[in-house]
Order: C-alpha cells, then structure tokens, then sequence
C-alpha cells in the first residue's frame, strides 16, 4: 500500500471515490448498507425483544402496531427484532462464503495464472468440475447428509461460489505476467513468488474486490432459495429466507410476514450488487474516460 | 294360449325388459337428488409427485393419489367411523377367537368385468409377503396375520400364511393371537386382479390402459404430472354406488399454498388450509369453511436407553415442563388441540382422568431435573430436536418446536435445536435408535386403542421396553371383553405416562374448505356433529357426495 | 486446435467421472432408501427382498459401474418414482415441457435484457440508467417463488386472465415464461450495460464516430457486436439451467416439468434417476464451457489456447 498516492496497488483510492460517488445508485447502496451495519450493532438497543423471545405469544400473527412496528410472527416474536438481527444472519452467510470462496478462490486462480502449464490446466479442469455441478441439487445432497445449519450452509454455498474468483484472479495474473515491471522485476532476478505475492497479486486487487463483493448478494440468495426448500439455517436463527419462505404459509392474510423480510432482502441484494458494480466501474482504467 | 294370454305375457314381458334395462342402466350409478347440477364432476387435488403404483398393496406410501377412490377393501368406514362391510357382506369367527371366515358378495366383479373371488384376497397379501411391501408390518403387527413372519423369511410355505380360501366367495384368516377388533383392521385389505398381473406383471397398475380395480370408480385418462380422470365404473355392482360421474386430480394442488390459490379461482373443489390461509378464509368464506379433528397424534419422544433420556426423571420434567393448553392457544390457535395422553379425546379407550398425570408444574419440572443430576439444565447436554420434513405438518410442527425450544430454555435450562430432516433420514434414525429425541407424528390406521398402545409394545420403532406394560396391552389386545379391554389399556396407558418415554403433546385440528355446492351426506356432519372429509374417509366421502346446481 | 479439443473432451470426461462417483457416493451415504418407513420399520426381511428387487444389494462399485456402463449405451433403466415407464421417456417428456418454457423465457429475456442494458450503456448514470438498472435488479434481488406468487395473485385471482397453475394451452404458459425470464433478463442486462461501457470506451468506437457514422450504427454495428462475447458465456450455462426446469416455477405453477424431480428424486432415493439428471446437467455444461472457449478463440484472435503465447 502506497501511502503517499493513497492507493492499493493500481487502484487509487481517490480517484476510485471520485469516479464511484457519480454513481447515485452506488452512493443510495452504500448508504443502505451503511444503514443497515448500524441497526445490527446497536440492535439490543432498537428491538423491543430477542430475536428468540416468546414475548408476545398473546399476539401471535399480528399486524404492524406501535409496540410491534414489524408485527408478530406465527411463535410471538417481534418480528421487527427478527429483521433487524437477521441483517447479521444475512451479513454472516455472505461475507463467511465470500471469505471462503477468496481464500480457496485467489491462491489457486494466482497459482493457475502465474505458473501455467500443468498447474493452470490442472486447476482450470478442477474449475470446470465444480462448476458443472448444479449448486441446487448438490446443496440439498451435502444438507441431507451433513445435516441442516448456518455452517453447513456456508460451506456449501463456498463450494459452489469460489469458481469465479479463481477465475477472475487467473485472468489478471495472466495480463499482469506480460507487463513491463514483472518482466523486469523477473529479469533482476526477484524471486518468482516474490514476483507473485509481491507484485502482482496486489495489482489484481481490484477484480478481487469487485468477486467478493459480488460473491455476498449471490450467497445470500442462494441461502434464500435453500430455506425455500426446507434446507436452510435452523431456528430460532432469523434468516430473511426462512422468514420469507416460511411467511409464504401466511401471504394471503399475514401479508407482513413475506413483506418486510422480503424488503429486506432485495435492499440488501441490490445494494450489494450496486456498490460491486460501481467498485467495478470505478477502478477499471478504461472505464474512466466515459465519464 | 289364448290371444289375451299372450298380450299380457307380452306386455309383462316387454315391461320387465324397459324396467329392467332402466333399473340396469342406473345399477352402476345411483339416482341424483332433485338439486344436483347436470354434470357431475369433481375437480379435486392431488400432490406434484406422482405415485408409482395405483395398487395399494404394491405399496401403501408411494401410491397415486386418490386411487382410493378406484378401490374397495374388505370393509370400510364410513363417518362415524362404523366398520361397513363392503368387500365382505359378513362375517364370523371361530370359537378359539383366532380363525375368521368371511363371506364375500357374490356380485362383485372387476373392472374389466371378470368376477373378484377370495382368490384375489389371497393372491394379494401373499404377493406382499413375497415380494416385500411397505405396508407389511401392518400385517404383521396390527393384524397379527398367523406365520406372517416365518412365511416372509421363508422358513415355511406360501400355503401356510393366515390367509386362505375356503370357497371361491368365501375366505378365511386366521391371527397369530386373538384380536376381537380384526374386521376395522381389514380396512386395508384390498384384492389385487390375478389376471391382470399375470397378463401385465406389477405395472398393470401404472397405466390407465391396463389397469383393472374393483371400487366404484376407474381410471379413465392419467397424464403423469398433469392430471388423472376417475370415471364411474359401470362394473361395480357394490353397496357404495356414486353419485358422481368423473372425478379430475389436478397434480400439485394439494399443497395448501398452491392449492388455495387453484380453489379460489374455482379449479379444484376442496382444499386443506395452511394457517395464513384460516384466517382469510374465516374473513371471506366462512360457510366453506369446516374444522374437523383428527386422530394424529404428535410427541416428543426420546431415546430411553442412553443418558440422558435413560433417567425418567429426565423424561418426566420434560413432560411437567410443557404447557400444552398455552401452546394450543397461542402459536398453535385453530391448528391442534393439546394432548396428555396417547389415546386422544373422541378416540375408543381415551381416559379423561389421565390429563392430570402430565399436568403443567414447572416446580415439580426443574425439581424432577435436579434430583436427575441436572439442577437449572447445568450439565444437560445440547439436544436436537428432529421434526420430520412432510409440507402439511410443517405449520404445525415448526412453531410448536420452537415454543418448546424457548419454554425448556426458561423453565429447565436445557438447549435444544429444533432441525427439520427429510423423512428418511428421520424414519431411519428413529427406527434404528441413532437419534435420542424427536416430534414423532402418528396417524390412526384403524379404530380401535390397539393401534396406538400396539407403538409402544417392545420391538417397535421405540427404543423403550417394558414387560408390564407389555402384559397389559397384549391382556387388553386379546380379550373380547370391551370393559375388561378399556380397564387394561388406561392401566397400560397409566404406565406409561408415568415412564414418559414420549410426550403427548397435541393433536391436529383439520381445517379444510369446500365448495358449497358440493353437498350429500357424505361431507354432511356425522354424529358427533362434524362434517369429514379426508383423505382416511374418502372412499366414503366421494360415493356419498353429488355436485348441486350453482 | 484439434488437439486442444481432443484434450479438452478427454479431460472433461475425467471431469465427469469424477464428479459421478463423488455424487453416487454422497447419495449412498444418506441414510434411507427407496423403501418407505414412515410409519413402523420393515422387517428386515421384507427390507431385504426390496433392496433386491432395485438391485441395491450388491455392493457399491458394482452398482457404479453398473449403472455406467448402462448409461454408455444409454439404458438409463426406470426411476424409481415411475416405474410405469423408462426413464428415457420420463426424461422425454418432461424435458419437452420444461426446455419449452425455459427456452421461451430465455427467448423473452434475451433481447429485452439487451435492450435494458444498451439503454443504461449508452447514457451511463442519467435517469434512465437507474431506471433500467432497477427494473433489471429487481429480478435479481426478489426471489423468484415470491414474484411468482405474486404474478398468480394479481394475474390469477386478481385480474383472472389466466388459470392460476397447470400445463394446458397457451394462457397456463404465459406467467411461469415471465417467472423463467425474471432472473436472465436482470443477469443479461447488467452484463450488457458493463461490456458495452468498456467497449464504447475503446479506441475504434471513437475512430468510428470520427469517422461520420451515425450514433446507433457505432453502437448496434461496432460496439454490440464485440461486447456480445461476454454475454453470450453468461448466456449459455443459463440454458442448461433453463431447461432443466425451475423448482421454484415448477412448483407454484404446478408444471409437469424436471425440475421437481431433482428435488423428490434425492427425498425419495431415486437412484436411477439422480444419476440421470446429474449425468445430464454435467455432460450438458461441459459442452457448453467447451464451446464458450472455442467461440472465444475464434471471435477474438488476442486470446491464445494452449500453452504457447502466454
């Protein structure tokens, strides 16, 4: 990291902020997200109840009031509560399986890309194998026999996400490989790990950041679709899926049991997707003269 | 003969012919109310997965929905859930209480118009026992068929299973011990066509074309995953003719969530109802609206061999723990009813003094927990709470283990994590004692206290084992003394509320709408003024019902 | 190039296989079978005689191969669930019904996704954008069993200009082809929008304009065309998921498609048929990758197979 020009490597911070806040929509997704960060850490402090708590079994199903601002669900919990600590729950499963994805992602998309050969071709072909699985039914195998849960889930959800990092990795490490300053730093005689940690790697920063970010929203959909079919987290764990799917029971008359988590979830997706996308815009060079 | 002669003779002739060939034509069906709609065809629901087979005694779980319609047992039940004898037209049994003879109606033929014997009976539970069936620790267990077991190990012949043929319409079976209650069990005795199977093998019953069956309706169209067409069978001579002409599944709609929205907009008749949905349909439809309660039993059982369910007093502060009137009325309002014991309310044999013996008492609960070794929970390890994956149940089964989840928390101290698992899975582990604590649902088969005190006799799918309470079930199964047999069982069912190795907990409250224009006795209420109709009826339900004008 | 072809195919085989036995090994180790204990256990007797009658007594590598060889010669055998008739014919029609309505909903969102996404390209961060943007990111970011519920209740049971489910005629098509279409036409309009800026950015598209070439001919003629690669290798994989069929679709819509039996055939133990399916998608996706990489070569001469060049 540079500190003199502000950068991480090729990107520069600045000039990243000043292309990616002309972007409204990035902007209005950062802003949510934002948001949203700060619900969940002062969430003991906004709820009226745990997330677990049979406070309002008197009420059960009932509608948004001022003392339930969300309503009840169908066991008496504050549903507003549920919502509000499932933005950890969301923010868990995505970040755990982009963080997963990263770390099995980048080391073997650098190794593919730096080092070639058998190496690239061994990795691309074990890209191509996970990817030919189709995440849906492979999930539901891996949850049947490994049992349902948040940490089963992530790790599926890892195994099935960390294919594209690898390969975006790959992609820059084999552009940067021809540049002019790792041919140099190769001709002087830096080590070639040296070369790849050193050098490259942090140049391909960007397309790192902008998968990761994507990988997030990806995951957390993908975990609304397994609650859908009954292989999700396990209660009392409030995930926006369980609720939403679970809240499809009740649509036709306990409508605010699919609504809010539902809201919820598409402002988390969307703001997500938004900012990925405009980190992508920003610090991609040849984007930059459009503006 | 005289010329006047021969007119008259004529004239009668002539005139048993006309009556006849009406009185003949109507045969297979029966006389329509003043109100009924010209056509009369039922657009019903069905699941999304289809069967496999239409033959009940191929298998029993995975078969075609609503081919009961297409099928007549031995005998059957009607809504007040009397015995009716339909295959059979009666009955008698031997002084040793072990052989029955049952005598078939001699009109009955199949679909295909070839007659239906005892053979058929025979050949049916025999190529169960041969082949391996689902079904069979029904026959085994409940009905106690004579060398059942041995038969199916091959220790002796095929001749020598407890079903045989005396005569072409008369048939015989004889039970291992003696069971006073064995026609309500028979319910589920179904001929299986000889010829048919001999001509197509097992799938004769997988395709409309040749499949052949003896009920009062018969395949006409069945296009997978769409929709299956029952029509009236003209070759049912039996005593449940229907009103109706056609019968139309449509694949899918079974599930509440899928289905609701189908009979909102008038494609099926008859829908079950998620909670969601009760309350909308309380709102708009109330006079389609109608309750009925089942015999489904739910509880909390445990693995009673192994710490730290081998403790009974573990169990039994589980059972003191549980306010089953609150959770009723609360996450469970309108769903299920609550439950102290395995016999439930409206069921032969329930004891309504047994309630007080589980009654709520959270003192005594984390009292009981301590003196196990427990005290607050301290000690007590994690527990999963398995709840079996099956779509109907889950609106029940979810919110009622997550309020047992937060109440054992508070009250003992003890974590428990409910997790859903897909049948199998579950089936398995409960059957093979892998697992030490589930929500084990149980439905009735047939109507007498045996079904359910038989699940707790040793060599169940129980871990738990008590001779005594062995001795009184087995007394209570084998006499023929109604008063002696009732006393046995509330003794038994004593026993076993106070060793606890399950939790009765509640049972389910049916809620299901159906068009008002869908009348006739078969969806009016039975004596205890509730009006059925389920899928444990439904051979009743649809020859008894008739589509009016609208 | 051949060669590079003829290593790829060999390799994606061993891709295959891989993936074949790791699956059939999973499915094995689920505890169950296709035998049904819901209410009391079977005797082991009658287990016995059952587990024979599917052939699921034999070992394990015995049944893998089995069933492989079978496969090869394309004898799939019979799905447990349907054992009326061959799976090659469940395959078949439910194949048709699915592949029809998913390739229909791909067919919609293809050009509209195009059309959303050049729109967005082309004033980059003005009004429309964000409008095109969010109409493309609500697919994305709703799941599509919740629009499709809300399609039956407002098209359905609201405006009652089509039967809330079922597969009969056109008017039962139309909303699970919209479901189908919800979540490419959002994947295929971002795509869009982010390949087109780069391309418009590039040093030709201003040599074009220079040149005196109207504004829509530089974009549809010069820019689309080279921006259509990426596209077209999101594109592609989506067909395979396509048509095999929505649960989720399937489901509300109550359609007679595969879909559902990806599902049901791991509840119920269908052996035959999870190996079918799997069998299918694999060998239907690495098809599809080897063409992406073939089309790439091809299309754009800068990117160089193999191991020279690099």
């Amino acid at each position: 990291m540079n500190v003199k020009t502000l950068s991480i490597g090729r990107v520069d911070i600045l000039e990243t902020w000043r292309y990616f806040h002309k972007n409204k929509l990035t902007l209005i997704g950062l802003g949510v997200i934002f948001v949203f960060i700060l619900a969940t850490i002062f969430a003991p402090l906004i709820t009226p109840a745990g997330y677990a708590e049979l406070k309002y079994l008197d009420k059960i199903n009932s509608f948004p009031s001022l003392n339930n601002w969300f309503g009840v669900d169908a066991v008496g919990r504050d549903y507003f509560s549920r919502v509000i600590y499932g933005i950890r729950v969301s923010g868990l499963v995505g970040f755990s399986t982009a963080f997963i994805a990263l770390f099995i992602g980048v080391p073997l998309g650098a190794l593919a890309g730096y080092l070639g050969g058998t190496v690239d071709w061994g990795v691309m072909r074990l890209v191509e194998t996970f990817s030919v699985i189709p995440p849906l039914l492979v999930a539901i195998l891996f949850v049947t026999l490994f049992g349902s849960g948040l940490q089963n889930v992530i790790f599926i959800l890892a195994l099935v996400s960390w294919m594209d990092i690898c390969r975006l990795v790959r992609g820059e490490i084999l552009t940067l490989k021809e540049r002019e300053y790792s041919v140099a730093a190769k001709a002087i005689g830096v080590k070639p790990y040296r070369v790849l940690f050193h050098h490259l790697l942090p140049n391909a920063v960007a397309p790192i950041i902008v998968g990761m970010v994507l990988c997030v929203p990806n995951a957390i959909m993908l975990e609304a679709m397994l609650s859908f079919l009954g292989v999700g987290v396990n209660p009392p764990t409030p995930s926006w899926g369980q609720m939403i799917s679970d809240g499809l029971y009740y649509i036709q008359f306990y409508w605010h049991l699919t609504l809010f988590p539902a809201i919820f979830l598409a402002l988390t997706v969307l703001s997500l997707s938004f900012i990925g996308d405009g980190l992508r815009d920003a610090m991609d060079p040849k984007l930059r003269g459009r503006r | 003969m005289s010329k006047i002669k021969k007119s008259i003779v004529i004239s009668l002739l002539s005139g048993i012919l006309v009556v006849g060939t009406t009185v003949f034509g109507f045969a297979a069906q029966r006389p329509l109310p003043p109100d009924a709609a010209s056509e009369q065809i039922l657009d019903c629901h069905t699941r999304m997965e289809d069967g496999t087979y239409m033959d009940f005694m191929k298998t029993i779980y995975e078969r075609v929905g609503w081919c009961e319609i297409v099928w007549e047992p031995l005998v059957g039940f009607n809504k007040d859930l009397e015995v009716v004898p339909l295959g059979a037209k009666k009955w008698e049994v031997a002084k040793d209480g072990l052989t029955w003879t049952f005598h078939l109606r001699k009109e009955l033929t199949w679909s295909d118009g070839e007659p239906l014997t005892a053979h058929d009976y025979v050949f049916a539970l025999q190529r169960c026992v041969k082949q391996g069936y689902d079904f069979g620790w029904y026959w085994s267990w409940a009905a106690g068929i004579k060398n059942w077991g041995k038969v199916e190990k091959g220790e002796l012949p095929l001749e020598e299973l407890g079903i045989k043929v005396l005569d072409d319409y008369t048939l015989s079976i004889t039970t291992e011990t003696s069971k006073s209650y064995l026609p309500g069990v028979l319910v589920w005795l179904y001929p299986v066509p000889r010829h048919a199977v001999e001509k197509w093998g097992d799938e004769y019953a997988t395709r409309a074309e040749t499949m052949v069956s003896n009920g009062p309706f018969k395949v006409g169209e069945w296009v997978k995953q769409d929709h299956i067409t029952y029509v009236a069978n003209p070759n049912y001579h039996g005593i449940w003719k229907p009103y109706l002409k056609k019968v139309v599944c449509k694949y899918g709609t079974e599930d509440p969530e899928i289905g609701f929205l189908a009979y909102l907009n008038d494609e099926i008749y008859r829908c079950d109802l998620n909670p969601g949905q009760l309350a909308y349909a309380r709102e708009n439809i109330p006079e389609e609206l109608h309750f009925a309660p089942s015999f489904q039993t739910f509880y909390l059982t445990f693995d009673t061999t192994k710490p730290p369910f081998n403790n009974v007093k573990v169990r039994q502060a589980f059972n003191h723990a549980l306010n089953r009137e609150e959770m009723s009325s609360t996450v469970l309002k309108g769903l299920a009813s609550p439950e102290w014991q395995l016999l439930m309310k409206g069921y032969p044999g329930h004891d309504p003094e047994a309630k007080e013996l589980s009654k709520y008492n959270p003192e005594l609960a984390t009292r009981l927990l301590s003196e196990a070794g427990y005290p607050n929970g301290k000690g007590f390890p994690e527990l999963e709470l398995w709840l079996r994956l099956e779509g109907p149940m889950m609106p029940i089964v979810k919110p009622a283990s997550e309020y047992i989840q937060a109440r054992l928390k508070k009250i003992l101290g003890v974590d428990i994590v409910p997790r859903i698992m897909d049948m199998k899975t579950y089936m398995d582990a409960l059957n093979k004692h892998t697992h030490n604590f589930f929500m084990a649902p149980y439905n009735f088969d047939y109507v007498d206290p045996s079904n359910f005190m038989d699940l707790f006799l040793t060599g169940g799918r129980h871990a738990w084992s008590n001779s005594e309470y062995d001795k009184l079930v087995k007394e209570a199964d084998a006499s023929w003394d109604w008063e002696t047999r009732v006393k046995l069982y509330r003794k038994a069912q004593r026993l076993l509320i106070q060793e606890s190795p399950a939790v009765f907990l509640m049972t389910q409250t049916r809620s299901m709408v159906w068009k008002t224009f869908v009348k006739g006795e078969g969806v009016e209420p039975n004596k205890d003024g509730i009006a059925i109709w389920d899928p444990m009826y439904l051979l009743y339900n649809l020859t008894h019902l008739y589509i009016a004008k609208h | 190039m051949t060669i590079y072809i003829i290593k790829r195919i060999l390799s994606s085989l061993v891709s295959l296989i891989i993936v074949t036995i790791i699956i059939f090994s999973m499915m094995h180790s689920i505890p169950g079978g296709p035998f049904d204990e819901t209410k009391m256990p079977l005797s082991p007797a009658a287990k016995e005689k059952i587990l024979k009658m599917y052939g699921l007594d034999k070992p394990l590598y015995v049944q893998y191969l089995r069933y492989m060889w079978n496969a090869v010669h394309l004898r799939f055998g019979k799905s447990y669930q349907s054992p009326g008739e061959e799976m090659i014919d469940l395959i078949k029609r439910t194949l048709r019904i699915s592949a029809f309505l998913g390739g229909m909903g791909l067919a919609l969102a293809f050009p509209l996704g195009l059309l959303l996404g050049i729109i967005s390209a082309v004033k980059p961060n003005s009004f429309i954008d964000y409008l095109c943007t969010a109409l493309a990111s609500y697919t994305i970011s709703v799941p599509v069993y919740v629009s499709s519920i809300f399609m039956v209740f407002i098209f359905s049971l609201g405006l009652h200009w089509f039967p809330t489910g079922g597969f009969a005629g056109p008017k039962t098509w139309i909303m699970p082809i919209i479901a189908y279409s919800l979540f490419p036409l959002g994947i295929i309009a971002r795509y869009t929008r982010s390949s087109m800026l780069e391309v418009l950015n590039e040093p030709y598209i201003l040599t074009a304009k220079s040149k005196g070439l109207s504004r829509w001919r530089v974009i549809i003629h010069h820019a689309l065309k080279n921006a259509l690669i990426p596209i077209l290798t999101i594109m592609l994989p989506m067909f395979t998921g396509i048509m095999t069929g929505s649960i989720f679709v399937e489901k509300i819509f109550r359609i007679p498609g595969l879909g559902g039996y990806f599902v049901s055939s791991i509840y119920k133990r269908d052996y035959p048929l999870e190996m079918t399916l799997i069998l299918f998608i694999t060998v239907s996706l690495a098809l599809t990758y080897l063409v992406i990489d073939i089309l790439y070569t091809i299309v754009d001469p800068r990117v160089r197979l193999g191991k020279k060049g690099r």
